[in-house]
């Protein structure tokens, strides 16, 4: 059993609060992304969990075990850098092994892991290669090949994906996920591509400045942003967020904002009850869809409508938010 | 211009230099080395140093402080150069305190050291004063050869570690941090990190600092005539007493062969042992 439980960190580098009590309990064998914009703290809280940074505050557990003040070596936590760190100087094979060079694990065992898991990653014919011999992607599942090689409890991953080009990138992704799924290790995973986070996790932990705002599965971070900050960082266009719209009848007490995502409109091209005419100013034809950029009583909106609908820039739009899929926030941002 | 010349075309300057004020003047030493005083090919003045009786104490002496000193130096200099690039604050003050010596002459850090050593000495007034010795001691003579040996051992360090230094830290600047972290993940401690992480990335600038030291060391000359004398013959103090006592510019070129030799039997080793292949390289 290898959960991590992370309770009330606090982290601040000279007079700047970088992260501002995190909490987070994960469960044995989840795949958790952290997830937010660049400097928000999630390679600041990565570290922290590995031991490489110390925080101000707070405790880490991994297991039973409370490791906020272990070294990192102590934690039996394997890590992905986002440069990947493969030693130059040692080949491929030695770098699959350090850590378990390091554990005085017997020859045998060593051979047969680094055997393993090279070919789990594919790069056995590189064995006998230098890192300097390796293109971006092969040094890539290296990084991965030396921390699976340890078997370690907990699995910790910055951007690994990051230097990738868009095409390998989306390859390394599903045998990452083929590749961990398999392992059964408690995998943190750091990364500001909403998409990589989507399709990979089993919880995202949204992060904004220092703060965890939603840890919850992907479809419920899509479909009940738990702050206006998820509901706009989530989704390609983001949630649209309205003052005071016309629907407002249904609102509940408190409610400041109606939260509605672009593909959850009722469309009509005719006047209808409870309809709203919008103005389309851009239309974006996408094959599957067409993504409008409207306004609706001075606000900004985008909508997704079928292809086949005979819009015109320019021209007017009747809406009506389906009903299922309104959600409200209240003055601070946060759902109601 | 084209592109494959212009690499040569900017070191050429650097080139024409070391060809004029260096190569020029070594073959004239070696061509004097082989040539007789009336003309012709001679190992004449080989012999002549050969079976000079200061000949085998100068080669030990010389190779025995390189064989001290160097690998003292290194192993100060790898522990100074590891502290200082963990300092966070005044790192620059310290590396400059550290290499003040280096910018002294060797002839001013001999005659500080013999201030220090000598029978009216620092150190002897000292002790003195304080009560431990009765009476000035005179530790420099011809009867502690030990003694002048040690103090010679002492100043070379003293002077010239700092070589090593410089070298070193800025090749440990050279090393990424995240090398060291994954190597901390991975289960090293800081004494293995040092063995498996930092001395092999930092191959290139300990050949470089080696090279350059061990060479110096041959050339080791000024402290040792001041603290010395002639009761410590060195190759290089060999020369210059050929040179100007003897006035024989053929041994004195002969010595300036034989340690020439040396230094290139000892850089192709350097090149040889601690050789980076370029594939293993940062
Ligand atoms: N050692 C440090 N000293 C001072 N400030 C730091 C240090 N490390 C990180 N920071 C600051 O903390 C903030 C968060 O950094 P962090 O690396 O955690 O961001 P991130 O979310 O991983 O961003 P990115 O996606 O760009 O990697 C940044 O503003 C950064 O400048
Ligand atoms: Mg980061």
């Amino acid at each position: 059993m290898t959960t991590i439980t992370i309770e009330n960190i606090k982290k601040s580098f000279g007079d700047a609060d970088i992260l501002k009590s995190v909490t987070l309990d994960i469960k044995d064998q989840e795949f958790t992304v952290l997830l937010g914009p660049s400097g928000c703290g999630k390679s600041t809280l990565l570290r922290i969990i590995a031991g490489l940074e110390t925080q101000d505050s707070g405790v880490i557990k991994i297991g039973e075990r409370d490791v906020s003040a272990l070294p990192p070596r102590d934690r039996n936590v394997a890590m992905v850098f986002q440069n990947y760190a493969v030693f130059p100087h040692l080949t491929v094979f030695e770098n699959i092994a350090f850590g378990l060079r390091m554990k005085k694990v017997s020859d045998d065992k060593i051979k047969h892991n680094v055997e393993r898991t090279a070919e789990l990653m594919h790069i056995e014919h590189l064995l006998s290669r230098y890192s300097g011999q390796l293109s971006g992607g092969q040094r890539q599942r290296v990084a991965v090949a030396r921390a699976l090689a340890v078997e370690p409890d907990v699995l910790l991953m910055d951007e690994p994906l990051s230097n990738l080009d868009a095409l390998l990138r989306l390859q390394m992704r599903s045998e990452l996920k083929n590749v961990l799924e398999e392992s059964k290790t408690t995998t943190v995973y750091v990364t500001h591509d909403q998409v990589e986070a989507m399709s990979l996790a089993d919880r995202i932990a949204v992060m904004n400045e220092g703060r965890i705002d939603q840890y919850d599965n992907p479809d419920e971070i899509y479909r009940n942003p738990a702050t206006e900050y998820v509901g706009g960082f989530i989704g390609n266009p983001p949630m649209n967020f309205l003052t005071s719209p016309h629907w407002s009848n249904s609102a509940p007490d408190g409610a400041q904002k109606l939260g509605i995502r672009p593909e959850d409109f009722l469309v009509s091209m005719e006047d209808q009850v409870g309809y709203l005419p919008v103005q389309i100013q851009t239309i974006e034809k996408l094959g599957s869809h067409q993504q409008l950029t409207s306004e609706l009583e001075g606000q900004g909106l985008r909508i997704n409508i079928a292809s086949e609908l005979p819009v015109q820039q320019g021209g007017i739009l009747f809406l009506q938010p389906k009903p299922e899929k309104m959600r409200w926030y209240d003055v601070r941002g946060e759902i109601i | 211009m084209s592109k494959k010349a212009y690499p040569y075309v900017l070191i050429m300057p650097s080139v024409l230099f070391l060809l004029a004020f260096f190569v020029y003047p070594f073959l004239q030493v070696f061509a004097q080395a082989f040539t007789h005083s009336e003309g012709g090919l001679t190992i004449a003045h080989f012999e002549t140093i050969f079976y000079d009786f200061n000949f085998l104490p100068s080669l030990k002496n010389t190779l025995l402080l390189a064989l001290v000193v160097v690998p003292a130096q290194l192993c100060l200099a790898i522990g100074m150069a590891l502290m200082i690039s963990k300092m966070e604050k005044g790192r620059d003050t310290v590396l400059y305190v550290w290499t003040i010596p280096l910018g002294i002459s060797d002839l001013a850090a001999g005659i500080i050291w013999l201030g220090l050593l000598d029978q009216n000495g620092f150190i002897n007034s000292f002790l003195f004063h304080v009560g431990i010795i009765d009476e000035a001691q005179s530790w420099l003579n011809y009867q502690n050869p030990w003694a002048i040996f040690a103090a010679i051992v002492f100043a070379e360090i003293w002077r010239a570690t700092a070589i090593l230094l410089v070298i070193l830290v800025s090749g440990i600047g050279l090393i990424p941090k995240e090398y060291y972290e994954a190597a901390e993940i991975f289960g090293a401690n800081a004494w293995v990190r040092l063995w498996k992480v930092t001395l092999p990335l930092l191959r290139p600038s300990l050949q470089t600092a080696l090279i350059l030291r061990t060479l110096l060391a041959f050339e080791v000359f000024a402290v040792v005539m001041i603290l010395g004398g002639s009761n410590m013959p060195v190759l290089m103090g060999e020369a210059y007493n050929w040179a100007f006592s003897y006035r024989d510019a053929g041994a004195a070129a002969a010595y300036a062969v034989v340690i020439l030799v040396l230094s290139l039997l000892f850089t192709l080793f350097y090149l040889r042992v601690l050789r980076v292949p370029k594939e293993a390289q940062i």
